[in-house]
């Protein structure tokens, strides 16, 4: 932007200011300028600073969170195996227990038989009979060992299921603990990493003001060049002032002021802009007139300023209308203090230069 | 008294003594059977801890037969028990076998000596220092049987050899009055104990089909019956004449 303004007072410097002053004033602007580039040049290496840095930590961050969620799977892992292992022991104490409850109701029933039996049987005779009831009490005997042995395996897969349990709560809790703490990272990640694509946003506007300032330097230098060849078949001589009081030229559009004139901190960016004009804020479509009386010496579209109308005032002032929605008037015609020269889009952009020289609209224009 | 009449009482009393020699015979020969039948079924069963090898089981078993008091001793393996146990009484083993291959254990049988029953506890105690046993097993209530079955016959015994004994006096006290031998007394009182003894042996005649209750008097027995009886009526036919 600032390059086409530069390109636009060196077109409207060619045509009005002495050389000598235009010298002046062109190296005082580009002074300005590599003034603007030097801080312009300080910040973006600021900014690429903090992008490397947080480059570094967005890594940094990536690589404990893919730990993080490594141990997040594992400890799931974890948690199904230990959940696998509690299914299986409480279907084998099923198991026990319904084991168990047959042997005992096998063995109280054979005791009750083997009562039985040896209440019945003949004390005097028979010496098979020991045999049987050897037979019987050995059996109810190994049963009850059976039982035991049932038993002390239900004790010990009820302590293994409760062990289970008390791992599986664990590594639940273990897993809530590192899910938390990834979500922490998580967020602090995406912080990061949103902070580093607005430093690398910031890191690409600063690039490209840098570039812009340096051709804006170099045509500067440029136009200086020119003026100075220039300055040898212009003999007028450039007017010290423009001959209207401060505050006293009309508004060119109704609205407000929406951007000033001069430097101005990009808030979102963290960058400067240097502006050589006003943009008003206007209603799509009203009136925008001259601010003083003189002649049309461009009209039409001009770059990314939309359509321009440029009114010379005599005197080597001139004033530029740009972003206009639509152009009434036609190079070389003369117009009024505030004639309409077009229409204005949604804003509309005002420049007043004194030769190459940008001056401050709001120092001329009449207090609101 | 005519006679016919003596010779008919002298019948009648022969008949009583012999229906009462031949019941005594019949009841101690049933005591001596019966103690016999229980003797070769009592059997102490000394059952073992563990398994036993072969040549273990063979030395334990010398061991005990080696012990006094034994009659018989024979090794069992468990396998051969729960073989018999099967052969018996299949529905036993198995509806009581249903954990394990076989829990019984190998055993000893062990049949003590008659002689050993009367002091059967101090013999248990000898036996069972012998090894270290998982069980011992006997039925006492069959010892006790045998040896009051073992009493009762010697009572018996003891009767009838007393009454021979009296008849036997009588005998020599005829004798001494007489040495002359009446015939036909002396084949009255011959008749009445064989019939009498023949009415003990009809009355007792149904037990013949339970064979652990009957039990046939020795001939011999039966002889020395018919004798006393015939000296009994020779005896009483002198007193008679004398008196």
């Amino acid at each position: 932007m600032a390059r086409r303004v530069l390109i636009l007072a060196g077109l409207l410097a060619l045509g009005a200011a002495p050389a000598s002053a235009q010298l002046k004033a062109k190296r005082k602007e580009l002074s300005r300028i590599q003034t603007e580039l030097k801080q312009t040049l300080k910040e973006l290496d600021e900014l690429r600073d903090a992008e490397k840095e947080l480059g570094a930590d967005v890594k940094g961050l990536e690589s404990r969170d893919a730990q993080s969620r490594k141990r997040v799977d594992a400890l799931q892992s974890d948690i199904r195996r230990a959940e696998s292992r509690r299914a299986d022991l409480k279907s084998r104490l099923d198991a026990a227990k319904s084991v168990a409850g047959f042997w005992s109701a096998a063995i109280a029933s054979e005791a009750a038989r083997h009562a039985a039996l040896g209440a019945a049987r003949s004390e005097a005779y028979g010496t098979r009979e020991l045999w049987a009831e050897e037979f019987r009490r050995s059996a109810i005997v190994e049963k009850a060992r059976h039982l035991r042995g049932l038993h002390g395996f239900r004790m010990k897969t009820e302590e293994a299921a409760a062990e289970t349990g008390r791992r599986a709560r664990d590594l639940d809790e273990s897993r809530r603990r590192a899910q938390t703490e990834r979500d922490g990272r998580r967020r602090e990640y995406e912080e990061k990493k949103a902070a580093l694509e607005e430093t690398q946003m910031k890191v690409a506007a600063a690039s490209r003001r840098a570039k812009e300032l340096e051709e804006s330097a170099k045509a500067m230098a440029s136009l200086l060049d020119k003026i100075g060849k220039a300055g040898k078949y212009r003999k007028q001589g450039v007017v010290a002032r423009l001959d209207r009081p401060a505050h006293s030229l009309p508004w060119p559009v109704e609205g407000k002021v929406l951007r000033p004139f001069g430097r101005e901190r990009d808030e979102q960016l963290g960058t400067w802009t240097v502006r050589q004009g006003v943009v008003f804020a206007a209603a799509s479509g009203s009136a925008v007139g001259a601010i003083a009386p003189g002649n049309v010496i461009f009209a039409g579209p001009f770059r990314s300023y939309g359509k321009v109308v440029i009114v010379d005032h005599g005197g080597g002032f001139f004033s530029v209308y740009g972003e206009l929605g639509e152009i009434v008037k036609e190079k070389g015609d003369a117009v009024r203090s505030s004639e309409k020269l077009g229409t204005a889009g949604d804003k509309m952009y005002l420049e007043i230069r004194r030769g190459t020289e940008a001056l401050d609209p709001s120092d001329w224009l009449v207090k609101k | 008294m005519t006679g016919k009449a003596r010779l008919a009482s002298l019948f009648a009393l022969a008949a009583a003594a012999g229906l009462a020699g031949e019941t005594l015979l019949l009841a101690e020969r049933l005591c001596t059977r019966l103690e016999s039948s229980l003797r070769d079924d009592f059997r102490v069963v000394l059952f073992t801890r563990a398994s036993l090898e072969e040549a273990r089981a063979k030395v334990l078993e010398e061991k005990i037969r080696a012990a006094s008091g034994v009659a018989d001793v024979r090794f069992v393996p468990a396998d051969e028990a729960l073989a018999a146990l099967k052969r018996d009484d299949p529905e036993l083993a198995e509806s009581v076998a249903l954990v394990g291959d076989n829990p019984l254990p190998s055993a000893f049988e062990v049949r003590p000596a008659p002689e050993a029953l009367t002091h059967l506890g101090a013999w248990l105690d000898g036996v069972q220092r012998l090894a270290d046993w998982s069980d011992l097993r006997y039925k006492p209530g069959e010892v006790q049987a045998i040896l009051r079955l073992r009493f009762y016959a010697h009572l018996l015994r003891m009767t009838l050899s007393t009454l021979l004994c009296l008849l036997a006096g009588l005998a020599l006290i005829a004798l001494s009055s007489s040495l002359r031998p009446r015939r036909e007394p002396v084949l009255w009182a011959l008749g009445g104990g064989a019939a009498g003894a023949a009415l003990a042996l009809a009355i007792s005649w149904p037990l013949h089909r339970d064979e652990l209750l009957w039990a046939r008097p020795e001939p011999v027995a039966q002889l020395a019956l018919l004798a006393a009886c015939a000296a009994l009526g020779w005896s009483l036919s002198l007193w008679r004449a004398e008196s």
